[in-house]
């Protein structure tokens, strides 16, 4: 596999993936802030600043933004120019990477990708103001369920593959750890008085946000213990988008790859994915050092793609410069 | 002095005029050649509006694809009308044969160049011709490359002038464009016309990578049992993008840039995750100026350093030959027909439009005095830059081409216009004619064979003649049809008064 293709596949994913958390959390934020407590314009604190922490750009908002509520984060999480990770950026780059590796990608997944690109792209920012959030937010959503699935169901689950999948489930591991760390002090009050509706609101908003609802209510358990809600969305192996199986999934698919040949057996990577799995399984929900932890874990996540950056993605004439793309440009094709 | 097509006239031809020039689907009279027919009776039943809503779904189809040209940087769909140009069996067994024989006996021709010069000894070609070309690169003298073989991918642009006669316009051997368009072009009209089929026997054409695989891998150094190919693109940036991410997927093979390969050990290979991998066949399509910084610019930012020193000592293939556009230099096209003569001991089966070379003193003056009727081109040009359409141009732009060919006549060659013939395109809502050409493929491995029909692309601009798609040309599906089997009539069933009939390759969908 070559190391160029090696990182767009990689970025594809990552990129659709992030693109489909932030839909799906800017929907959540929305509901969230129409009821209870959070409503009428209160919600600043209890939603949209942690929103902005999740996506781990404060600096950049702030420095764009006197304040965060409803339509300043909308805006940034959507359209917004000076956001590299806003919505749009985010399909944008996959358009970009999944271009330069359409050879191996089956034809509905870069067709999927420009189509959501193209529609996004033209999507009237008034109509967001004017209609909420909801149909942009399905949009994507659509359009990165369309795209996995054809991945998974009509792809080789070959080299190419695992590099999709281990750019997905990084990115997944990495996102809802987060999104638990910015949430926990509703998942573990201060004061056990406060176990009150309006924080169930807000657990089934969690819950919600990882796309996880469903699932956990299957389980039959009751909606009683911010615990079980942590420990689900943190342990739980079989829900997909627990960090645990995130993180299985990033160490299976790089164990695939050293087995293909694909990277070599002794990349850092592997390693830094056994370790993450390690501090995971020492992870005590309800202990007050359960936020450093998930800290650390995607510390971890941060590393791993760090190490693949390294090892596998680095070539010598790195990235295109402007002076190449003139160069790319020019060539006749007669 | 324009000619309708007479009576019981379809909607969507109405107004439709030949104009006096030779028209793909009218007779002079105004009735349908016999090869259109069928298709014309369908068409008579279709409403304007349905046939632009089957346009609209066309365009879409191109816009989801992203089949796009950048043209002054702007994005833009590729036009394609849906009407099929229409090419009957015997016509195009013809076509064939012609184009194999010009195909093979320019692979010679470059073979010679770089080799004996045997041509040139022997007074076929003038010496100074073959080394002055843009063409030529004297790096390659000497140089045998895998196989022999110069030509992979040739494309060859027939006109039809204003008796219908077939003509070769140029040739293009060094990275002729185009092959994706012919096979999307037809994957689009199964899709979005599946009745146009109906009882026609349609040539398929999907199978042309494939072909262009087998040869490029038959042209694999000797010794190379399982070749490695690749196809070396400019990157997303460049206008052909999309053609070099289909043919790379079409093909299996890695679509690759400059920065993924370095030569290593007088061998080429590919950088990996997990280290290096032997290339031995590298189809490229950048300019072979930039391929290789430490042999021709040393400027390039997307070639691959050391690849020439690789070439010449036979490690690795590269697709189309190094130097292989002295073979279509647009002068040394005034001589292909001797060249025919002399390689193959054949008289050449196309027409070519009669041409003057302007570094010959009497061609030079002869061509300054008719420059408002004849067609100058730069020798090197391509995509229709760098040309002087006579009877179009303006007396200045005239006087201005003149003193540029002065100044360098052997960059420059003045062919007669050809009047183009035309073909019915489907613009604001009828069918207008618009002038065509005909680009079709002949892919050269152990034996050069054509893929069937071609690019046929369309000047969209009325009375334009330049078609290129980087000004505004356009493209139809080419669809050469099969001799109906022992002339027998179609099954009844097929002929229902002309109705459109069930398609017939529907289940063939690419892409």
């Amino acid at each position: 596999m070559l190391a160029r293709v090696a990182e767009a596949l990689y970025w594809t994913a990552r990129s659709v993936e992030r693109a489909e958390t932030f839909s799906r959390l800017l929907e959540v934020s929305h509901a969230l802030a129409l009821e209870g407590d959070l409503g009428n314009g209160r919600g600043a604190r209890g939603v949209w600043e942690p929103l902005v922490d999740i996506t781990g750009d404060r600096e950049r908002f702030l420095a764009g933004h006197l304040r965060a509520d409803e339509r300043s984060v909308a805006w940034f999480l959507t359209f917004s120019e000076s956001n590299p990770n806003s919505i749009l950026a985010c399909i944008a780059r996959a358009r970009l990477n999944a271009t330069m590796v359409r050879d191996l990608l089956p034809p509905d997944v870069w067709e999927s990708l420009n189509s959501a690109a193209l529609e996004l792209r033209d999507w009237p920012p008034e109509a967001l103001a004017r209609n909420g959030v909801y149909e942009f937010c399905q949009t994507v959503r659509r359009a990165s369920h369309l795209i996995q699935g054809v991945m998974d169901q009509g792809m080789r689950h070959d080299d190419a593959w695992q590099f999709l999948r281990l750019g997905r489930h990084l990115e997944r591991a990495e996102k809802t750890a987060r999104l638990l760390e910015v949430k926990f002090h509703f998942l573990v009050p201060a004061d056990p008085a406060l176990d009150a509706p309006a924080d169930l609101h807000q657990w089934r908003a969690l819950l919600s946000a990882a796309s996880a609802e469903e699932a956990y209510a299957h389980l039959g358990a009751a909606w009683s213990s911010p615990e079980t809600v942590a420990r689900f969305l943190l342990l739980d192996e079989r829900f997909p988008r627990s960090v645990a199986h995130c993180l299985r999934e990033v160490e299976t698919a790089l164990g695939e790859l050293a087995a293909l040949g694909a990277i070599p057996a002794d990349a850092d990577a592997v390693a830094l994915a056994g370790a993450a799995r390690a501090a995971l399984v020492e992870a005590r929900i309800g202990e007050p050092a359960l936020p450093r932890r998930l800290d650390g874990i995607q510390a971890r996540c941060n590393e791993i793609d760090d190490a693949l950056s390294r090892a596998c993605f680095a070539y010598p004439a790195h990235r295109a410069g402007g002076a190449q793309h003139s160069q790319a440009v020019r060539q006749a094709q007669n | 002095m324009s000619t309708r097509a007479p009576g019981r006239t379809p909607a969507l031809f109405a107004d439709y005029a030949l104009d006096g020039f030779f028209d793909e689907m009218f007779e002079g009279d105004g009735r349908p050649r016999p090869e259109y027919a069928a298709l014309f009776a369908g068409l008579r039943r279709l409403r304007p509006a349905a046939f632009a809503a089957k346009s609209a779904l066309a365009d879409r189809c191109y816009v989801q694809q992203g089949i796009t040209f950048t043209v002054g940087g702007r994005e833009q769909a590729f036009p394609f009308d849906l009407l099929p140009r229409l090419i009957p069996a015997r016509e195009w067994a013809r076509l064939e044969r012609g184009l194999i024989q010009r195909v093979r006996a320019l692979d010679r021709f470059c073979a010679d160049v770089y080799g004996p010069r045997r041509a040139v000894r022997d007074g076929v070609v003038p010496n100074r011709l073959v080394v002055t070309s843009e063409g030529y690169r004297r790096e390659m003298a000497g140089v045998v490359p895998p196989a022999g073989r110069w030509v992979h991918l040739a494309g060859v642009d027939l006109v039809r002038d204003d008796r219908g006669v077939w003509r070769v316009l140029e040739d293009n051997l060094r990275a002729p464009s185009g092959l994706s368009y012919v096979i999307q072009n037809r994957a689009f009209m199964r899709r979005v016309f599946p009745e146009a089929f109906g009882a026609h026997r349609v040539e398929p054409v999907s199978h042309a990578p494939f072909l262009l695989l087998q040869a490029l891998r038959a042209s694999a150094p000797e010794g190379v049992d399982d070749p490695r190919v690749v196809l070396l693109t400019p990157g997303p940036a460049n206008p052909a993008y999309y053609e070099h991410a289909f043919l790379a997927q079409q093909m299996g093979i890695p679509l690759v840039e400059g920065s993924d390969l370095v030569v290593r050990d007088r061998r080429v290979w590919l950088k990996t995750t997990a280290g290096r991998e032997p290339v031995h066949v590298v189809y490229r399509r950048i300019d072979e100026t930039f391929l290789d910084p430490a042999c021709f610019r040393g400027d390039t930012l997307i070639g691959v350093a050391g690849i020439m020193q690789a070439h010449r000592e036979g490690r690795v293939t590269i697709a189309n030959g190094i130097g292989a556009g002295v073979a279509d230099d647009k002068a040394v096209y005034a001589y292909v027909p001797d060249l025919i003569r002399y390689f193959l001991g054949e008289e050449p089966l196309l027409e070519q439009v009669p041409t003057y070379l302007l570094e010959r003193e009497e061609d030079l003056e002869h061509v300054l005095d008719r420059l408002d009727r004849l067609v100058v081109k730069a020798v090197d040009g391509a995509g229709g830059y760098g040309m002087l359409i006579g009877p179009h141009a303006s007396r200045a732009e005239r006087e201005a081409f003149a003193e540029r060919v002065r100044r360098n006549p052997r960059g420059y060659i003045a062919q007669e216009t050809v009047a183009l013939s035309r073909a019915p395109v489907f613009l604001d809502g009828r069918f207008q004619a618009r002038h065509v050409d005909l680009r079709p493929f002949v892919i050269f491995g152990d034996e050069p064979r054509a893929v069937p029909g071609g690019l046929t692309r369309v000047a969209l601009r009325e009375g334009s003649l330049v078609v290129n798609s980087s000004q505004g040309g356009g493209s139809k599906d080419t669809w050469v049809l099969r001799a109906p089997e022992g002339a027998r009539p179609a099954p009844a069933g097929r002929r229902r008064g002309g109705r459109f009939a069930a398609p017939v390759d529907a289940g063939l969908l690419v892409g």
